[in-house]
């Protein structure tokens, strides 16, 4: 019964448990049969180890002088599983292999060697090539020419078996390969432990460990003369290592290795053109007006600046909060800030009661949803403290023994000082909501750790699209009365007012601001609100006062518009332009080794050819194509994934004073597909409206009137419903 | 978008360094003692 049970429990096991224990069973076996050698090297290596430590210490602490190590003597080993001569002739090889280089004899002797093995390479090609090219006109012929109606939507008898047969068993294949990756990466301790047996099976291990073991007899000996006999057992080593395993194996790690490099550097080149442009955003004033025409990615790089302006305005108060910290160490901050964690939640608490329309029983005064009720909520705290001067009102700060002032030599601030500017800077720092406004939508994906202090993930780089949809947040709905100090659109409206700190994007503001000349005919006096009595402007030149919090605006102001003459003077005398000139093409910072970019360039464009040509002339589906289609749409697939992740523009920008007078600087604006276009915006955000009347108006390219030749009639001209042909009907009558 | 050219002289350094590489390995095994 023992037993019975015991083979139930094996079934319930996972089977790919039994493959990994397989596997490393086998990897086992290979140490056993095959590897001898790399362990008996492992051994001596050890033992080097093991002797040149205690020569380290026999120098270093006894001050030892008659004595050596093993690390720099040959080992004895047989090679006669690696090379055809045994290791002192190894060694004495390197004596005489300067001289055996830079002999012409020798040389010679390797064209000619190399010259046999390409000339039979060759001769290969001469019967492959052509063999290539006949099957690829075959195929043309097969493929191209005319199929037949009744053939239409059928899949030909070779594809049909194949889709039947043969694909339900690859994908069954791919599928549990896949599963079975997935399994090891979840289980790392069998990841680990085949990739250890593997680095001593293929001698890694010996050089590590003779790595270490010469660093300790150098450290302490410091005999240059040790040098060449080390290097003649690393290179025993390397090449035990690499008659390990296939080339094919070498090879496969190389590529991996070298990806990796040219990844690294990618991202890197990446993250530096993101500090550049952060320099270069930092450089403007508060508000910036981007101007290009059409296509000429205005809306990309206001958007591309509106998310990095985010993103710094969370580094910058936390280096402000650290600061902060710092000038009264031992204060309690994780009390205050649970405090004011409990503040933001009663608000949220009080604002669904009074959405409610329960009276709410949480007083106004015991929360905090912006800057100011910080101020205030800190405020009430140091009125109670005065009044009741107790560790329990300061946090359990011990102010008898530690210090309620602080002195920069510049003034002297007082704990509640800092405090009120703390609370506010923890608010801009540690709120979870997008404090981008725009008119717009802008999606942001930074997230926080949810640490004691939490910490910001801000990389626009690395994620997936499938991890940053998880974190996504959409910036608020502009208002404009926020900003209007005058006449506003609604009466009593309770966002005015309310703006603070963040980032306003505004795409065309030409068009809703209007120039001087646009708005000669809004009165000031006029009852109805307009650009001349809102006050709108004045907001903007007085924007930092509302925004500043340790003598930082926490705001900026974005914009995009075809021309800077399209926004009134008074507005615009406050921004930068920056003037917006040719894109580069794209320009990608890894595209794949050779293979990737091959596929993309050459091959791809000559199968759309072919494939054009064959949906052209026949209806019926073939396996071929299929075959070759589905193979090619995977690699075009990667080919467009590293292009979408690595992939940049450069953006040259001339930027000038708002009043367009006076000097231009020039720089470079970049901007990354995977930061900017990873569903950040809409380039076509206005078109729900023009939507809307295109449905309404119920025609279509069906029903527009043609003309009737090339030279157009009257009544043709008529229909335009032009100025232009209302003028030359008034002339015509003259 | 790279022309096919391109591709063939990536393949020829390449091979060019497989050719110079393949010098210090085989001249190794050529020292004759």
């Amino acid at each position: 019964m023992k037993v019975k049970s015991f083979f139930r429990r094996l079934k319930l096991v996972n089977h790919r448990h039994y493959i990994a224990l397989g596997l490393i069973a086998v990897s086992v076996l290979f140490a056993v049969f095959k590897y001898e050698l790399s362990y008996i090297r492992l051994f001596q290596s050890l033992m080097d180890l093991v002797d040149s430590v205690v020569f380290y210490f026999c120098k270093t602490f006894l001050g030892a002088e008659d004595i050596t190590a093993s690390v720099v003597e040959l080992p004895k080993v047989d090679l006669s599983g690696v090379v055809s001569f045994d290791i002192e002739i190894f060694a004495e090889k390197f004596n005489y292999y300067w001289e055996y280089f830079f002999n012409w004899k020798n040389f010679s002797n390797y064209f000619m060697y190399v010259f046999t093995n390409i000339s039979l390479f060759l001769s290969l090609c001469s019967i492959l090539i052509p063999i290539f090219m006949l099957i690829v006109s075959l195929i043309k012929r097969v493929y191209l020419s005319p199929g037949d109606e009744e053939d239409k939507h059928k899949d030909t008898e070779n594809l049909e078996y194949f889709k039947r047969v043969i694909e339900p068993k690859i994908i069954k294949a791919f599928q549990w390969c896949k599963s079975f990756v997935e399994f090891m990466l979840s289980h790392r301790k069998y990841i680990k432990l085949l990739i250890l047996i593997w680095i001593m099976n293929l001698n890694m291990a010996t050089i590590l460990v003779g790595v270490v073991a010469f660093y300790f007899y150098f450290i302490s000996s410091f005999n240059f003369a040790s040098i060449p006999p080390v290097f003649i057992k690393l290179a025993l080593d390397l090449f035990i290592m690499f008659a390990g395993a296939s080339i094919f194996l070498w090879l496969t790690l190389a590529y991996i290795i070298v990806t990796r490099i040219l990844k690294k550097r990618a991202y890197r080149i990446l993250q530096h053109n993101e500090m550049k442009n952060r320099g270069l955003i930092n450089a403007q004033p508060l508000v910036t007006l981007s101007c290009g025409t059409m296509g000429s990615k205005k809306t990309s790089s206001a958007v591309d600046m509106t998310l990095s302006t985010s993103v710094m305005f969370k580094d910058k108060a936390l280096e402000f909060m650290i600061a902060h910290d710092m000038k009264f160490p031992n204060f309690p901050w994780l009390r205050f800030e649970e405090d004011l964690k409990e503040c933001y939640e009663k608000h949220i608490a009080r604002q669904d009661l009074i959405a409610k329309g329960l009276d709410s029983v949480i007083p106004v005064e015991e929360t905090i949803y912006n800057l100011a009720s910080s101020k205030y909520w800190v405020v009430s705290k140091a009125e109670a403290w005065e009044k009741e001067p107790t560790k329990e009102n300061l946090w359990g700060y011990d102010f008898e023994r530690y210090s309620m002032t602080y002195n920069d030599d510049l003034v002297v601030y007082h704990l509640f000082d800092v405090l009120i500017e703390y609370a506010q800077l923890y608010l801009i720092y540690v709120i979870e909501y997008s404090f981008i406004f725009g008119n717009l939508s802008v999606r942001e994906d930074m997230y926080s750790d949810g640490g004691f202090l939490p910490m910001w993930n801000t990389d626009f780089f690395h994620r997936t699209p499938q991890e940053s949809a998880l974190t996504t947040r959409f910036a608020k709905i502009f208002d404009y009365d926020m900003f209007r100090l005058g006449k506003k659109m609604i009466e009593n409206n309770v966002n005015s007012g309310a703006f603070e700190f963040g980032v306003v994007i505004l795409t065309e503001i030409g068009k809703e601001r209007k120039n001087n000349l646009e708005n000669r005919e809004n009165k000031k006096k006029s009852e109805e609100t307009n650009q001349n009595n809102d006050l709108f402007n004045t907001t903007l030149k007085m924007i930092r006062h509302r925004a500043t919090v340790c003598y930082y605006p926490f705001v900026r102001i974005i914009t995009d518009e075809q021309r800077p003459e399209s926004w009134g003077a008074d507005a615009r005398d406050l921004c930068s332009v920056m003037e917006l000139g040719e894109s580069s093409d794209l320009i990608v910072l890894y595209r794949g080794l050779f293979f990737d970019g091959f596929v993309h360039d050459i091959i791809y464009p000559k199968f759309q050819n072919f494939y054009l040509e064959m949906r052209n002339l026949r209806g019926d589906n073939t396996l071929l194509v299929y075959l070759f289609k589905n193979v090619l749409a995977l690699l075009e697939n990667r080919y467009d994934k590293l292009k979408n992740r690595f992939g940049f523009y450069q953006l040259p920008v001339t930027i000038r004073d708002g009043d367009l007078n006076g000097e231009c600087k020039k720089a470079i604006y970049y901007i990354s597909r995977k930061k900017t276009y990873s569903g950040r915006f809409a380039t076509d955000s206005h078109a729900d409206f023009f939507i809307r009347m295109a449905f309404k108006s119920g025609i279509g390219l069906f029903d527009f009137v043609e003309y009737q030749d090339v030279r157009q009639t009257e009544d043709e001209m008529k229909l335009q419903n032009s100025y232009f042909y209302l003028d030359m009907s008034k002339w015509s009558k003259i | 978008m790279k022309k096919i050219w391109s591709y063939v002289f990536e393949i020829f350094l390449v091979l060019l360094l497989a050719f110079f590489l393949g010098y210090f390995l085989y001249t190794f095994f050529a020292i004759e003692i």
